[in-house]
């Protein structure tokens, strides 16, 4: 530090000067002193004066006037002489940078406490969804997955997300029936379409997301019921199901609407089956690769390697067939009118309702019997 | 079989000649691939996402073109090219090394994603007409 520093006097000689007090004084002291400049008890404030208006066109900050000032006036008398000015300007830099330490230190702080209160409130709701069996759906059945808790965060942020998702979605499709049996304006109806087909979109997010922390859970379906498990392909609704389970429910269709809907069965069935035929070689080269060198012979360390590459492909599947179910949906929205999109989306949550309440109807049907 | 040759005016022509990043002789041989055929694929023997999109054009009754990067003696570099190519003209595709790439009448339609959502939204059956590698 600099030779002044050893001039400072600590806060605590100040002794009689509070520093509200002392900005009153100085205030006294600028008004009835102003002219007389032989007084040697009047040039500290002079220079007082000079710099306090300096900081006042540099800073807005009161409270600096004040608390800042106090230790220092001592010192300025001692070595006013020297370098008056620098010595002010240094000690205004050290205020500023203190301030906004102090400031920078509480925003910190307050950063910190929401993320604590984030995190209590995360581990309350976790604890509650693993004590519910993580969701009604899933609950009942019972798998090795179920019992055991995931050891995965990212798989365990998704299965909480997806029970809401699931929530959301039996609001969505009691909205959608309940407004479709009465009157109900385009614009509304458009408005519930898009919040539907935004929602399973979400979906594909989210099951990005959880592909990437555990691609075999995405591909195994545990997050889903039963007989939806049943239906699984690549993780999720084959698209082409979609399509027969969506078409019954338009009656009336123009021409055109018939033409793009038949194309897109067609187009939908050939990448489906491009996609599957990918998944089956995966599968022929994973066998071959995990089979490879010779069995019973206990070493399989350098295998381990490449069959973890050819797992990594299949991260890019689930994604694929998720854009696939994305994009289907897309073009089936572009081929219907609204009121049509809206009944068909009511028709496919459904749909997938239906089959979640026979895989609990299943369940408890199968306790009764033993 | 007949099929277009646009060179100067292909998109990734163009696209590409801005870059200038790489030497000029890979992107020519890529062009140059590109053009031989209505449909060029270009691929990794051993990876399954690019059989699911050679089995995508052959069930449509095209045959495409396929180029084995990794049996090919340029291929490095050839990937090198295309993955710039795919990074400039859309986001990272989803497949690891950035193949499969298909392209159609000499010009990029992209990565299996591309492809996909192209025929869906029924764009992709009149390239392919267009570009004659599928008569109706």
């Amino acid at each position: 530090m600099n030779s002044t520093s050893t001039h400072f006097v600590p806060p605590r000689r100040v002794g009689i000067y509070e520093p509200l007090h002392q900005f009153g004084m100085w205030g006294d002291t600028f008004k009835s002193n102003i002219s007389n400049e032989g007084d040697m008890n009047m040039t500290p404030s002079h220079i007082i004066i000079a710099n306090n208006q300096k900081l006042d066109n540099n800073l807005s900050e009161g409270t600096s006037h004040g608390t800042g000032g106090t230790p220092h006036m001592f010192d300025q008398e001692a070595s006013t002489s020297r370098h008056p000015d620098k010595i002010q300007r240094r000690l205004a830099q050290n205020r500023e940078a203190a301030k906004k330490s102090r400031l920078r230190k509480k925003a910190y702080v307050q950063q910190l406490e929401t993320s604590r209160l984030k995190l209590i409130h995360l581990e309350q709701e976790l604890d509650r969804a693993r004590q519910q069996g993580f969701y009604v759906g899933n609950g009942i059945d019972t798998n090795s997955l179920g019992i055991s808790e995931p050891m995965n965060p990212g798989i365990a942020a998704f299965e909480m997300e997806y029970g809401h998702w699931i929530q959301e979605q039996n609001k969505q499709i009691c909205e959608l029936r309940t407004v479709l049996q009465g009157q109900v304006s385009d614009v509304e109806l458009r408005l519930l379409v898009e919040t539907a087909m935004k929602h399973y979109f979400d979906l594909f997010r989210m099951k990005s997301a959880a592909a990437k922390a555990d691609v075999f859970f995405v591909m195994s379906g545990m997050w889903r019921t039963s007989a939806e498990r049943f239906f699984l392909w690549i993780g999720g609704f084959r698209p082409s199901d979609l399509l027969k389970v969506l078409l019954p429910h338009f009656d009336v269709m123009t021409d055109q609407q018939i033409l793009d809907v038949c194309n897109l069965r067609q187009s939908c069935q050939q990448a489906e089956d491009a996609l599957s035929q990918g998944m089956e070689k995966l599968q022929h080269t994973l066998a071959d690769c995990v089979a490879g060198g010779r069995l019973g012979e206990g070493s399989y360390i350098p295998q381990v390697n490449s069959a973890m590459e050819r797992l990594e492909a299949l991260v890019s599947f689930v994604n694929q067939a998720d854009h696939l179910r994305h994009e289907t949906l897309q073009q089936m929205h572009r081929i219907l009118t609204t009121r049509q999109a809206a009944r068909g989306l009511l028709a496919l949550g459904e749909y997938f309702q239906r089959l979640r309440a026979l895989s609990s109807s299943w369940t408890t049907r199968h306790r009764e019997s033993t | 079989m007949q099929y277009q040759t646009e060179t100067r005016s292909s998109f990734s022509y163009s696209k590409v000649n801005n870059m200038g990043l790489f030497p000029s002789d890979t992107l020519a041989r890529v062009e140059s691939m590109a053009a031989e055929n209505a449909v060029v694929i270009f691929s990794v023997s051993t990876c399954c996402m690019c059989h699911a999109v050679k089995g995508l054009f052959r069930g449509m009754g095209v045959s495409p073109a396929v180029h084995e990067l990794d049996l090919h003696p340029y291929g490095v570099e050839i990937n090198r090219a295309l993955l710039r190519l795919l990074g400039c003209s859309s986001g990272a595709s989803t497949s690891p090394g950035g193949l499969p790439v298909v392209f159609i009448g000499g010009k990029m339609v992209g990565s299996m994603e591309r492809v996909m959502a192209s025929h869906i939204n029924g764009s992709l059956v009149p390239l392919l007409k267009d570009a004659g590698a599928l008569w109706l």
